[in-house]
């Protein structure tokens, strides 16, 4: 209807397309209907116009009223700032909570560090101790003679061959790793001068490491030869028959 | 601290409801500026240009807004729901009066808004064509009035008519043309050929 109410209002019959006269052939059947129509609706905008009224302001002030018996306390202050309040902050996620959990944690790390520090530089200071002693008891060798043909356990004349056998990527001491000279110190104290030394390597580390490398038993990765030769085992076999 | 603004102009008249209905004042403010004066239009027109009574049902029904804004359904279109409670207050109105007062005896020239009074040719034709029209108008059946009225001077859709008043679009449509038909033939002798 608004858009035949617009045809009607804004063209003249002879301009009608024919999909527009379609569109109000319900209403308007020729060019005099057209025209009627064309007037009534001409003057209806100008009635339009003075029909509408404005509402009075006494009824906007009585219905204030109506509405602040209603919702007292909301419309006295209505322009007023909402306030909010703070947010609710667990205490976990507070600023002097986590300075003082920091505070704490460091505190509690700082035992750990000095134990640390003891484990790591004992054997090393074994290690770098034994074979001065082994060079003073070298030394003291050609000068005094042994009591007995046993030699003495706390000197360990072999010490210096260990350190010595050390390969040249070690080219010293004090380059060893703590596992290394403790594996060195341990055993030159274990063997004492009576077992020979065997070429085991004790640098390797992981699943090739040799978990009893004080004990003096061969176990492991120090003893992997046979005690007896296939061929001989199978001499053994003589036929039943 | 932190103030919260709303931008009311923005606002769709459903969402000024529901603020309405949680004691915003500014809410109803803005929805009362939309739809005050088209409502006393049309009160004054469905009854016979009664001022008085025209106001106190614009009051009475801010006043059910107010009061129970739950009413309305906000899944559907306020300005429809508006008519329609305005439209069964009228109905409710004619059933109490049980009669119908002539629309011409009623007038009430110090509602209009534009001075009608300067005797010019145009003004004059105005009136008269006014006079006829508001007599042809009263003569028409009011399944037809309001629906004519709704489309011209309230600017309702078609659809909106049909959610007012209940009634299918076709029906709407068939009234309205009968209508402007009737009206047309009704004010021919203010056609500009017989005026000329």
């Amino acid at each position: 209807m608004n858009t035949i109410e617009h045809i009607i209002q804004t063209k003249s019959f002879d301009q009608l397309t024919s999909d527009e006269i379609d569109s109000i052939k319900e209403l308007v059947a020729n060019e005099d209907d057209f025209n009627q129509m064309k007037a009534l609706f001409g003057n209806l905008a100008d009635i339009a116009v003075t029909e509408q009224f404005i509402a009075p302001a006494s009824v906007k002030k009585s219905l204030d009223q109506v509405f602040l018996a209603k919702h007292p306390g909301i419309m006295n202050e209505w322009h007023a700032a909402a306030p909010v309040e703070a947010p609710i902050v667990p205490i976990y996620q507070r600023n002097w909570f986590r300075i003082a959990a920091i505070f704490i944690l460091f505190l509690g790390t700082i035992p750990f560090f000095f134990i640390g520090n003891n484990e790591v530089t004992t054997p090393t200071q074994t290690a770098q101790k034994e074979p001065v002693k082994a060079k003073q008891n070298l030394q003291k060798q050609p000068t005094t003679t042994l009591p007995t043909e046993t030699p003495s356990i706390t000197e360990d004349p072999n010490a210096a061959v260990y350190i010595a056998a050390l390969p040249e990527s070690q080219p010293t001491k004090s380059a060893a790793t703590p596992f290394e000279e403790e594996v060195l110190a341990s055993s030159a104290a274990s063997i004492g001068g009576i077992e020979e030394p065997v070429a085991i390597s004790y640098r390797e580390r992981g699943m090739s490491a040799d978990l009893f490398f004080n004990s003096s038993k061969d176990l492991a990765s120090k003893s992997f030869a046979q005690p007896v030769a296939p061929n001989e085992l199978l001499s053994l076999i003589s036929p039943a028959f | 601290m932190r103030i919260v603004r709303k931008e009311y102009d923005s606002m769709t008249d459903e969402q000024l409801v529901i603020a309405l209905a949680g004691g915003d004042q500014r809410a109803f403010d803005k929805l009362y500026q939309r739809y005050a004066n088209a409502l006393i239009s049309y009160f004054m027109r469905m009854m016979w240009k009664d001022r008085e009574k025209a106001e106190d049902f614009l009051h009475d029904l801010f006043t059910k807004l107010i009061h129970r804004p739950e009413l309305f359904d906000t899944t559907r279109s306020f300005k429809t729901w508006v008519y329609s409670v305005a439209n069964n207050m009228c109905k409710n109105e004619y059933k109490k009066q049980a009669i119908r007062k002539n629309t011409s005896n009623g007038l009430d020239s110090s509602y209009p808004v534009s001075d009608v009074n300067k005797n010019t040719l145009n003004e004059v034709h105005h009136q008269l064509f006014k006079q006829a029209f508001d007599v042809k108008l009263a003569a028409l059946d009011l399944k037809h009035k309001e629906v004519f009225e709704m489309r011209h001077f309230d600017g309702l859709s078609m659809k909106e008519i049909a959610d007012v008043l209940e009634i299918s679009e076709g029906t709407v449509k068939s009234r309205l043309f009968y209508a402007t038909k009737y009206l047309a033939q009704g004010l021919q002798e203010f056609h500009p050929e017989h005026t000329a």
